[in-house]
Formats: C-alpha cells, sequence, structure tokens
C-alpha cells in the first residue's frame, strides 16, 4: 500500500488553516509516529486519510489513485481509532466487534477471537460494554481497529487511559502489525514513538517540521540539549525551553533545550522528547 | 450481502437496546386507550371496541413512540461518537439503509407481538363475531405501515437536521396536520391517524381498510421519498447541510429515487378512487332524483346488465335503452364519479362524449349528443370503482365488498336525465361472484342462474329505473305477525342470537301497535307487509321509506342491547325509526323549521312507548332528564344569550354551533315543548287524541302532508308563547 499526500492545505469553513501544503508519503511496512501539540493539524492530517475531510488543495493517492475515488477500498484496509469515539454500551465486547466487523464487511469470528486476544480482551467478551473500566473500554476502541488484518492503521491516542504495563504491550503489538502495514500512531506520549516508531513526522502550525528517523531528529538535538541547577524564583535564561524541572538538594535541576545553550548549563544526552521540543523551539516557534 | 451483514448487526444491536425495548413495551400497552379514551370509530359495535379503536390507538400512539425511538437511537449515536466509528468503517448509505431495515423489522415485530398479545382478549370478547383474517388485517394494514411511515420521517428528520428538538418540531409538526382542521375533510392527509369511521360486526366490510391500505401506500412512498432527500443531505467530510446537500446530489440515483417515490405519492394521492372531489356539504338540486329538464325523450324499455367484482371493488356493467323518441340536441347522463364511460353507442355507431369532472354528491355529468337518425338502441357501457362523496363522510354511502355491498341509484346505473323516470320495462341483472341474497329495494331478488365459473346472475324487473338501493350481505329473513299487519324483518345472521335473547321482534311488535293504537293505522298496513331492515354501520344512522325502515347496525349489537346506561342513545333508535313511518319520513310529514321538525314528534312518541315499556323512572331518567339538560345546557351557552358576539368567532365555530343548536330544538327542546303541551291540554290521553286526529287529517290530505309548528299549536289551543320553556 502506498499513500501520497501531494501538497495538501486544509482551511475550516471558519477560516481556520489547519495544514499548509503538506507533502508526505507513506509506504508499507511503516510505523510512523505524528508528533506535534494540541492544534498543530494532526487530527486533521487523520481525518483526511481516512476519507472524513476532503482538502482545500492538493491530492491524496491511495496507490496512485485518488483517494475519495478509492473510499469503499480504503474503508475495507483501514483500521481507525479515532481520539475520542463511543461504544455501544448495551452489547457484549464480543458483539461490538461483530457489529464493527461487519460495518467493516470482515467475516469470520477468527478476527474477532484474534483481535480479543491481541487486545487481552478475551475474559471480557461477554461482559457488557457498559461494565468495562476506561481502559478495557479503550482496550476494544483499538480492537476495532486491528479487526480484519487492516492494511492501514491509524491511531489517533491508543494509550490514553492504558496503564504502563498496557502501553508496553500495546506499543509491542502495533510494531508487529507494522511489519507488513502502514501504522500511523498520533500521540502525547513521546516515548511511544521513541519505542517503536521508524519514522516521525513533526507537525506545528499545520506544516511538516520534520520528517525522517527519530535517531536523525535526536541527533540533529546533539549540543542542544543541557541541564543546570536552578534556584527557586530564578528567571530562565532567554531562548531556553524548560522540558523539565526536578527539585534537589542544592535547587532545581533544569533540562533546556536551546539553539544556544547558556555557559552554565551542562550539555545533556538528548531524548526524542528533548528532540521534538528542540525541533519546535529552533524553529522560533515557542 | 454487504447489506444483509449490516442489517443483522443493527437488528441485533437495537434489539440489546433498552429503549427500544421499552418502546416496544410501550407500543404494546398503547392498543388499551381505544378502550378508554381514543375513540375515533363512531359505531359502537364489538368489532369497532374490541379491534377498530384499540388498533387505531395503537397506530396514532405507537408511531410517535417509533418516532421517538428513532430520534433517540439517531441522537445517542452521534453524541457518544459511535458514528465516528461506523462512518470510518461502513459506506454510509448502505448503514443508513440497513439501520432503517432493522428499525422496520422490529416495528413489524412488535406488530404481530401485539396482535398476538390482544388476540385472546378479543376473540373471547368478540365471541362468534371473531374473525381472525379480519382481525390481523387491521394491524397488518393500519398499524404496520403507519409504524413504518412515522420511521422513515423520523430517521430522515434526523438525517437532515442533525438536531433532537427540530426533528421533534418537525415530526411534531406533521403528526399535528393529521389532527387539524385542514385534515378534517381532506382525509388523505390524516397519516397517523387513518380514517375508520365504522366497523360491522354483521357485515365485514373493507372499505376503511382498502382505503388505509392506500393511503399508506401514498403516506409510504412520501416518507421514503423525505427518507432518500435525508440521504442526500447525509454529512460527509464535515460539510454543512448545503455542502452534503450538494455533493449528495451527485449520487444521481438518490435524487431520481426521491422524485421518484414523491411522484407516484403525488399520482396516487390525485387519484384516489376513494372519495369525490365533491362539497362538503350535501348540495339540494333539482334533479337529484328527478330529471333535470323536463323529459322530451322516450324509451320502451332499458336492460342493465351489472357485473361486480367483490375483491378489487369495482363494478362494470352496461344499460341498453330501447329508444322511441331520441332528445334533439345534448344529453345528460349521471353516474357516480368514480365511474369511467366506456362507450356510448347508439345504433352500433359510437357517440362522442364529454365528462364534466365535478362532482355533486359524488356524481359527474356526462354529455352526449345522438345523431339525428333515428335508430333503437342506446347502449352505455361503464365501470369502475364508486368513490364516495365528501358530503356522505364519514357514513360511507357505497361500498362494494366481499362480504357486504351497498349501492344506490347512480353507483349501479346512468341516469338519463332527460328521459324521466319512466323507461318502460326495466330488466335488471347482476352477477355477483357468491352465494350472499342481493336485494333490491330491501326486496330479495330470488330468481337467478349459476354461472360455469361460480358465479350466479340474479335477474329481475324493476317497477321503475329509480334504483333506491342495492344491498348484498350475509342477511337472515324473518316473518312475523302482529294483529293486521306482516313484518318482515332483515337482520345480519351472526345477529341471531341478539335477537332470540333480546326479543326484538316483540319490540317491533310493540311499536306497530302502540302507534297503531295512538295515531292510527300505518299507512302500510293495507299493503300488508313491513319490511324491517338492517343496515351495515358503514351507512350511518337509519332511514324510513315506504313500507320500509331500516336501522344502523349499532342498534341490535350486544354491545349496545346489553348495555343498560344507553337508554334512548341506541337501544331504542330502531324504535325510533319505526315511528318515522307515522310520524315524518313517510307518514305525515312536518315541516321543518328551527325547532319543529318531525323529530320532535318522533322523539315523543318513543318516550311515551318506553315510558309504557318500561316504566316512568326509566323514561323519565334516559329522555325527560336527557331533554332538560341539554336545553339548560343551550340556554347556558354564552353565544346563545349573546349572540350578538357570535360573529367574533370564526366561521367553523359559528357552524358548530348552529348545527348543535338544531340538533338540541329538534330533539330535545321539540319534544320538552310538546311534553310541556301535553300537560297544558289535560294530560297523555289528551294529547293522544290531538296527535290522532293530526295524524289522520293530515295523512288523508292531498298534496299537503306538512305539519306546521302552528297547526299543532292550533290543535292544541296552544300559542308559541304557551309553550315557551322556563
Amino acid at each position: 500500500m502506498k499513500i501520497d499526500i501531494d501538497n495538501i492545505t486544509m482551511i475550516y469553513p471558519s477560516g481556520k488553516k489547519a495544514l499548509q501544503d503538506i507533502t508526505v508519503n507513506f509506504e508499507s511496512p511503516g510505523f510512523i509516529g505524528i508528533l506535534g501539540p494540541n492544534g498543530a493539524g494532526k487530527t486533521t492530517l487523520m481525518k483526511l486519510l481516512i476519507a472524513g475531510l476532503i482538502p482545500t488543495k492538493g491530492e491524496i493517492l491511495l496507490d496512485g489513485k485518488p483517494l475519495l475515488s478509492q473510499e469503499t477500498q480504503l474503508k475495507a484496509q483501514l483500521g481507525y481509532l479515532p481520539q475520542s469515539f463511543g461504544l455501544y454500551d448495551e452489547l457484549t465486547v464480543w458483539q461490538f466487534l461483530d457489529y464493527m466487523a461487519a460495518l467493516k464487511g470482515v467475516k469470520g469470528r477468527k478476527y474477532i477471537d484474534e483481535a480479543l486476544e491481541r487486545t487481552s480482551l478475551m475474559e471480557q467478551k461477554k461482559v457488557r460494554i457498559r461494565n468495562l473500566s476506561g481502559g478495557q473500554r479503550q482496550r476494544v476502541g483499538i480492537a476495532q481497529a486491528l479487526l480484519g488484518n487492516p492494511q492501514l492503521i491509524i491511531l489517533d491516542e491508543p494509550t490514553v487511559g492504558l496503564d504502563p504495563e498496557e502501553r508496553i504491550k500495546f506499543r509491542n503489538i502495533f510494531s508487529e502489525m507494522a511489519q507488513n502495514k502502514i501504522v500511523l500512531l498520533s500521540t502525547h506520549i513521546v516515548e511511544d514513538v521513541q519505542a517503536v516508531c521508524s519514522r516521525v513526522l513533526v507537525i506545528y502550525g499545520g506544516l511538516i517540521l520534520y520528517d525522517g528517523s527519530p535517531s536523525v531528529l535526536i541527533s540533529d538535538a546533539a549540543e542542544h540539549v543541557g541541564t543546570y541547577i536552578a534556584q527557586a524564583g530564578e528567571p530562565i535564561s532567554e531562548g531556553c525551553r524548560v522540558v523539565s524541572k526536578v527539585n534537589v538538594s542544592n535547587g532545581i535541576r533544569c533540562r533546556i533545550v536551546a539553539e544556544k545553550l547558556p555557559k552554565f548549563a551542562e550539555i545533556a544526552e538528548p531524548t526524542l522528547e528533548d528532540a521534538y521540543l528542540y525541533c519546535i523551539h529552533k524553529e522560533g516557534r515557542e | 450481502m454487504r447489506f444483509l451483514s449490516l442489517y443483522r448487526v443493527e437488528l441485533r444491536r437495537l434489539i440489546l437496546t433498552k429503549q427500544i425495548w421499552l418502546i416496544s413495551a410501550i407500543c404494546l400497552c398503547v392498543p388499551m386507550l381505544g378502550y378508554t379514551v381514543y375513540i375515533p370509530v363512531r359505531s359502537v359495535t364489538m368489532t369497532a371496541l374490541y379491534i377498530g379503536n384499540p388498533v387505531l390507538a395503537g397506530t396514532a400512539a405507537g408511531s410517535v413512540l417509533w418516532a421517538i425511538a428513532v430520534i433517540a437511537d439517531a441522537s445517542r449515536q452521534f453524541r457518544s461518537g459511535t458514528d465516528i466509528l461506523a462512518a470510518s468503517a461502513a459506506p454510509p448509505l448502505t448503514h443508513s439503509a440497513a439501520k432503517a431495515a432493522a428499525l422496520i423489522t422490529i416495528s413489524a415485530s412488535v406488530t404481530i407481538l401485539c396482535a398476538l398479545v390482544y388476540l385472546p382478549f378479543t376473540s373471547v370478547k368478540l365471541d362468534y363475531l371473531f374473525n381472525t383474517g379480519y382481525y390481523f388485517l387491521n394491524f397488518l394494514v393500519f398499524m404496520l405501515p403507519t409504524w413504518w411511515i412515522s420511521i422513515l420521517f423520523a430517521d430522515g428528520f434526523y438525517r437532515i437536521t442533525r438536531r433532537v428538538e427540530l426533528s421533534a418540531v418537525l415530526y411534531a409538526a406533521l403528526a399535528y396536520m393529521s389532527y387539524s382542521r385542514l385534515a378534517r375533510r381532506n382525509y388523505f392527509l390524516k397519516w397517523i391517524n387513518p380514517i375508520a369511521y365504522a366497523y360491522s360486526d354483521g357485515f365485514p366490510d373493507v372499505w376503511f381498510q382498502r382505503m388505509g391500505a392506500y393511503t399508506r401506500l401514498v403516506w409510504l412512498c412520501i416518507a421514503a421519498g423525505v427518507w432518500m432527500f435525508s440521504l442526500i443531505c447525509l454529512r460527509k467530510y464535515q460539510k454543512g447541510l448545503p455542502g452534503s446537500f450538494v455533493r449528495g446530489l451527485k449520487k444521481v440515483y438518490l435524487p431520481i429515487g426521491m422524485a421518484a417515490l414523491i411522484t407516484v405519492g403525488a399520482v396516487l394521492w390525485n387519484n384516489q378512487p376513494f372519495i369525490g372531489n365533491g362539497a362538503d356539504e350535501y348540495i339540494l338540486y333539482d334533479g337529484y332524483n328527478y330529471p333535470l329538464n323536463p323529459p322530451t325523450g322516450a324509451m320502451t324499455g332499458v336492460k342493465y346488465s351489472v357485473k361486480v367484482d367483490t375483491v378489487l371493488g369495482t363494478l362494470s356493467g352496461t344499460a341498453e335503452y330501447r329508444i322511441t323518441t331520441s332528445i334533439k340536441g345534448e344529453s345528460v347522463l349521471r353516474l357516480n364519479a368514480g365511474y369511467k364511460i366506456k362507450s356510448i353507442t347508439y345504433g352500433g355507431e359510437r357517440v362522442n362524449f364529454r365528462t364534466v369532472e365535478e362532482d355533486i354528491n359524488g356524481q359527474y355529468d356526462t354529455y352526449f349528443e345522438l345523431p339525428e337518425k333515428y335508430r333503437e338502441k342506446l347502449i352505455i357501457e361503464y365501470g369502475g370503482f364508486p368513490s364516495v362523496a365528501q358530503c356522505h363522510m364519514p357514513g360511507v354511502h357505497n361500498s362494494i365488498g366481499e362480504n357486504y355491498i351497498y349501492l344506490e341509484h347512480t353507483d349501479i346505473v346512468p341516469f338519463l336525465a332527460d328521459y324521466g323516470l319512466d323507461y318502460g320495462t326495466v330488466d335488471f341483472e347482476v352477477t355477483l361472484p357468491n352465494t350472499l341474497t342481493p336485494f333490491l329495494y330491501f326486496e330479495p331478488i330470488t330468481k337467478y342462474v349459476q354461472n360455469s365459473d361460480g358465479t350466479r346472475t340474479y335477474s329481475t324487473i324493476l317497477g321503475d329505473t329509480y334504483i333506491f338501493n342495492f344491498i348484498v350481505g350475509n342477511y337472515v329473513t324473518d316473518t312475523f305477525s302482529s294483529n293486521d299487519i306482516n313484518f318482515r324483518f332483515v337482520y345480519g345472521d351472526v345477529y341471531r342470537s341478539a335477537v332470540e335473547e333480546y326479543n326484538v321482534r316483540q319490540s317491533i311488535c310493540d311499536v306497530y301497535d302502540y302507534c297503531t293504537e295512538h295515531y292510527g293505522k300505518s299507512p302500510y298496513t293495507g299493503r300488508g307487509l313491513f319490511t324491517l331492515f338492517q343496515l351495515s354501520s358503514m351507512k350511518m344512522g337509519g332511514y324510513a321509506t315506504q313500507g320500509s325502515s331500516t336501522w344502523f347496525e349499532d342498534v341490535i349489537s350486544p354491545n349496545t342491547l346489553s348495555d343498560p346506561n344507553r337508554g334512548a342513545n341506541a337501544t331504542e333508535v330502531f324504535i325510533h325509526e319505526m315511528i318515522h313511518q307515522w310520524w315524518g319520513g313517510v307518514g305525515v310529514w312536518c315541516e321543518d323549521d328551527d325547532v319543529w321538525s318531525a323529530e320532535g314528534l318522533t322523539v315523543y312518541a318513543t318516550y311515551r312507548l318506553v315510558k309504557e315499556k318500561y316504566g316512568e323512572l326509566y323514561a323519565k331518567q334516559y329522555y325527560v332528564d336527557e331533554w332538560t339538560k341539554a336545553v339548560a345546557e343551550q340556554d347556558r351557552n354564552f353565544y346563545n344569550r349573546y349572540p350578538e358576539y357570535l360573529e367574533k368567532l370564526p366561521e367553523h365555530y359559528r357552524e358548530q354551533l348552529s348545527a348543535a343548536n338544531q340538533q338540541t330544538n329538534h330533539y330535545k327542546r321539540m319534544p320538552l315543548m310538546i311534553l310541556k303541551a301535553e300537560k297544558l291540554v289535560g294530560g297523555e290521553e289528551k294529547m293522544d287524541e290531538i296527535l290522532s286526529r293530526i295524524y289522520s287529517d293530515y295523512y288523508n290530505r292531498d298534496g299537503q302532508y306538512n305539519v306546521t309548528y302552528k297547526d299543532f299549536l292550533d290543535y292544541c289551543g296552544l300559542t308559541e308563547e304557551d309553550l315557551k320553556l322556563d
């Protein structure tokens, strides 16, 4: 499967410009993490990819053909987990997955059982959705996205509500799935992206700031990440962006990113989170 | 296949939804409203009480409930965000269709369940009157499609507006239209409350069911059209209504489908065969019963051959006239507005004709001009579905069904207005597909030949060309005598036991004896035969003609006869109609004015007979007290006390008040005034003497039958002032 996004711009009727002249390609296999702050345009991009929106300008091609003319084929190959979604409380987990399987045109109980097993919901398959915890509901959402072995999986904040152990488990599941598919993972949890994604997109203000491997993004941030001990009430040095603050015995240990680190800062090994923040910061956008 | 799998899961989802269970449970209960508060059927037969009203109550209330269920479910999906998942997975049009189909299936199941739930109770209540097929027919014709219509409208409205309150307002407006003034005469607007004013126990008729099925079909087309329009408006790509609509139009099969459905609905509506397009009120005009013009043509005979299709409810016929003097210039023939003239031939040559589609009391006039060269035979071929005049609703005048046929005059044969009423020898033959006995002018037609196709062709020779009525039903004919009169009592076969149990024959004799003794011999005593004929409840009210009294079915319905509370309101209606043989109708005519009419005398006579039969207390309770109460209410009415304010009322209310006042004056005030006169003249015996004198004086008068109020006062030696009620 191949998706070509060609110079698309998306402007909402309210006048808000959500994406500007974006050009990007996705090809299977690929596990792509999409990072960006709220309002950056991540969800808009995802909606465009599931044919939930029509771009104001530009075109999206699915295997070389316009996406909108391929809607039926797209839906047959799509596993989508939106950021917010509802479930039918009156159905059991199994019934809900059966319902979604029918909507997707997926036939066979084996796909439902497979999704249940992958999401560790086998024991709850006869439990009504209204009786599930928040994390279990999220797992049902993920399970429906996995139904039918879709070729394109789009996950918008999939690990919200999951405990750390489950998050790790799902990361691994997503990673396994990406071996022969395209998986797009939009998340605030940079750690998730770092752990599994082979490629990362950083979106900000409707623009793609970075498109490449996480390691390159991290290496770009080398010598732009530092730490220093600050005293309470001391102002942050100009041009620096604080990544974290930790109280220690002699003050507050601040982790900062900056185009040019202050002399008193000690250079630190960058993480993907540092790199992501640096990426946004260096463009002078924050 | 995709549709089927979507349908399957939607069906299961809905079945597992609590709201659907709740709505279904309430739907099973709402027919009970028909036993108590929602009484749309005007007849009080057992079938009306235990099938008609409950089914119609369930139809109307259930429709609203299903609309609530549909809007609530759609709104829940939208609010909870389940529609986002669905939209990403399934083609929205197929999914919408599957959802609607699932809802329709569930509502159909609830209809069947509803019918089954009430089946034991209804069958016990109706006992020998119960007909399983007829019972289920009512659920299937009224309840089921109306619920579907409601579902389609509600689903469509929500998809168009995406707002609960707007959908509810649109639906409420549409439902209100069914009960509005607009729908009072335009029966097709009653989509949620299909009309079925009458249900017959003895003569099961499917006229209202036929019309119900037809109107449901019309509304199903319209609702499906609206629903398809909603598919065009289906929101996609986060666009608003206009943007989605423009995109939806690109799926050309949607606007084409919508237009086709709405067009079919409109065409069906426009060409409905049931009700004529005439005036709401009966139009009195010269020539309804008599020639329009002085007869200038003449003939030696006519042969009417009529064939009735009781399954389709249609009639086809041929009238073959033997003309001796033809009309110069244009002639007119009058026929039921539902029929089409197929051909007019004169001596084998086709004659051009034109039908003026201006409905007068359910009839159209057709004009034709005969060639000057004399030929003997004028043949008119005609046929179709007999329509009912607007002014005859809700008492359906004509009807052709498998169990009952009621047709009058131009519902059966054409009326040639320029040839008078003397057509010479009038041969009438009618082919019927069953073995029910036909009656012509209350006389059974007994002569028939059995046809090879299982039908029978009955034939008779008529006294004149005017066919007062043609009735076919499952009748029993009883003959019995009282003193010097023979009675032919014709009633529905199902009423055999009721007639026995309530000793109806004895009541008939009592009336006859009472009236003969108090007023004089009936005009028909000499003829020796007095026919009492029960009509179907489809024909509202009873009437009296020469030597015959009819009454509507409800009067000897077991429900009426066993209800002690009805008293004068129903049990004695047939007594009332029989008394019209002496007063009004065919006995002594009374000139109608605002207060005085034959009804007053007839009601008074009925009261006197009932008093003699059941005692003073009964007569006071059900007659005098009722009259007094009604008159007091009339006098208390603000607009009657201050008529100067009447003009401020809308015309519709003024008409209602006027009709109510006339009803009270004739049936309540006048009897009360006669009762007052009775006291003033010296009691019952004196009044009987006066009435007897009036009867004998006026009955024998040539050309002057009308007794005026002044005549009555003169006979009593009283003045208008004397009879004023306090």
